[in-house]
């Protein structure tokens, strides 16, 4: 196989262009599904990702890219590195990078993302204002809703 | 710009019990979504595949004083932080049943506790009483008076106990359907000691119509005072056989029917220092001979020593034998009970024993062959509790 079969060129919504190992690419059934297809060609462009988001899922492609001979890397360390990866994203990237793991179809960083979600957001103003819903509940609905759980929100 | 709702509800399956109780009050759909039974089971299967946590229930529970301080106390410990919860008493407190004929003597029990499933225990006693709860979301139900225990009653109240000495007690079992999903909670006894005919009788309850039914009973008989074990759709308890060698008995809840389906990996059971449970998913049985308790894990037909463990520890987290003062010897297991396998902490396992004198949750790392507790309880004269392990759930039985 020669070598420019084996990278391939990943271009993001504000044309930044990425050249990167297949292998990694391949772990977005996205992009697997159109290599497969054949309906492009060694460049693939992503109307959906900014280049700012396409880095950072590249990089994380990258270390949980299963490529010969690297496969030492303990599930425990990968598990660490995922923490690190997450913990000082702001919420902005979080929402962009959820959005881009299910536009891609990558399994495994959707849930990391939503876990990262999950574990960071814990009031609901934090929740209104991350997903941007409005409460169509009428205050009387809203107080007996609390009322029911009541214990729920005494910490 | 908004997340579409199937990436919403990705989120919210990796929410806690507590916050999901809380965010039903953001949004109708959230509501909605979060009372729905396909909901709460794509929540609880998303935390089976964690660790677990850990209930740690104590049907009474006395202070330093010999008082019974508390009834029915319950905290949940969650691995891997060091909190101790105390969750609110949803058991109804105990009263002392009046028997007939008896002037003044009043019958007085402790709860006993079916083993977790899907989130959900029961509680219940020998003779009027039996809840389903779920400890964090404070749903309960109350499930009407057992055949069993409708006959024990009786026998209490004419005095006519038909086995040897003391009477004995079979435990519930709780489980699942697992083609249906359906819950269910089945009653399996010798029937001689009841006066019965068969070998074993057996009770299945419905939670639909709300009703108590025969079901085949097992052809052998079981040990008194185990606690049936559930797993992924089967209920297991020991044999009681005096000729042939203890046997695992199992009771498939979907067909009803029952099948030995295993010598137990061990050759005197007679001590009945043995317990079974559930560790990764897999039927365990161990064997205490102290100062060594062994694992055996059931891998397809062959049986696999997982842990071997040396119980004398300092301080003393395990007992060698069963304290004679204790009240209620019937609901203490006679050996440490292997609670959980960690796999976030390099398959550590959690043992409890409530017979010691430090009745700890102890974490056991099988790498460095040592002990550790994972917090330090106050010191309690009687203790009687047991723990278990549940994964925090949103289920209901409706």
């Amino acid at each position: 196989m020669s070598k420019s079969e084996k990278k391939i060129v990943l271009k993001s919504l504000d044309n930044e262009a990425f050249e990167v190992e297949k292998a990694v690419a391949l772990q977005s059934q996205t992009i697997w599904v159109m290599c497969e297809d054949k309906c492009v060609g060694n460049e693939i462009p992503l109307e959906n990702v900014t280049g700012q988001i396409l880095a950072k899922v590249i990089d994380y492609c990258k270390k949980h890219a299963v490529v010969d001979g690297d496969g030492d890397e303990s599930s425990e360390e990968l598990k660490n590195w995922d923490t690190e990866f997450t913990k000082n994203m702001d919420q902005s990237t979080l929402f962009n990078m959820i959005l881009a793991a299910n536009y891609l179809n990558i399994k495994s960083l959707l849930n990391l993302t939503c876990q990262a979600v999950a574990d960071k957001t814990k009031t609901i103003d934090e929740f209104h204002t991350f997903l941007n819903i409005e409460n169509n509940f009428t205050p009387e609905e809203e107080a007996q809703i609390c009322q029911e759980n009541l214990w729920a929100f005494d910490d | 710009m908004e997340l579409p709702y199937g990436l919403v509800e990705s989120i919210l399956v990796k929410l806690p019990v507590k916050s999901l109780l809380r965010f039903k009050s953001v949004s109708i759909q959230w509501k909605c979504t979060i009372e729905s039974r396909y909901f709460k089971e794509k929540h609880l299967i998303c935390r089976q595949s964690q660790d677990p946590d850990i209930l740690m229930i104590d049907p009474l529970e006395f202070d330093k004083d010999f008082d019974l301080k508390d009834e029915n106390v319950t905290r949940m410990f969650v691995m891997g932080s060091s909190d101790l919860i105390k969750l609110p008493n949803i058991c109804p407190l105990r009263e002392p049943i009046r028997l007939e004929n008896h002037g003044d003597n009043l019958l007085h029990y402790t709860y006993l506790i079916c083993g977790s499933c899907d989130g959900m225990i029961c509680y219940y006693n020998e003779y009027n009483c039996i809840y389903v709860v779920n400890p964090i979301t404070r749903w309960s139900r109350s499930v009407p008076q057992a055949r069993f225990q409708a006959a024990v009653l009786d026998m209490m109240n004419r005095d006519s106990w038909r086995g040897e000495g003391h009477i004995s007690l079979w435990n519930l079992g709780f489980g699942k359907d697992k083609f249906t999903g359906t819950y269910t909670l089945v009653w399996l006894y010798n029937s001689f000691e009841l006066g019965l005919s068969n070998v074993t009788t057996c009770e299945v309850f419905d939670f639909f119509t709300n009703t108590w039914r025969y079901a085949t009973g097992a052809p052998v008989r079981i040990l008194d005072k185990q606690i049936p074990l559930y797993l992924d759709g089967l209920l297991y308890w020991f044999t009681d056989d005096n000729i042939v060698e203890t046997r695992i008995l199992s009771f498939d809840i979907h067909t009803e029917n029952f099948q030995i389906i295993s010598k137990a990996p061990f050759v005197e059971a007679a001590s009945k220092q043995i317990i079974m449970c559930n560790l990764n998913n897999r039927l365990c049985v161990s064997q205490k001979k102290w100062p060594t308790q062994e694992i055996w894990s059931l891998n397809k037909t062959s049986w696999e020593k997982i842990y071997s463990l040396n119980l004398q520890t300092d301080p003393h987290w395990f007992a060698k034998d069963l304290n004679p003062h204790i009240f209620f010897p019937t609901i203490i297991i006679s050996c440490a009970i292997p609670v959980a396998v960690l796999k976030k902490k390099k398959q550590s396992l959690v043992l409890y024993d409530a017979r010691a004198n430090n009745p700890n949750l102890v974490i056991y790392d099988p790498d460095l062959r040592s002990y550790d507790s994972c917090f330090v309880r106050d010191y309690r004269p009687h203790h009687t509790g047991t723990a278990i392990s549940f994964f925090p759930s949103l289920m209901s039985i409706l």
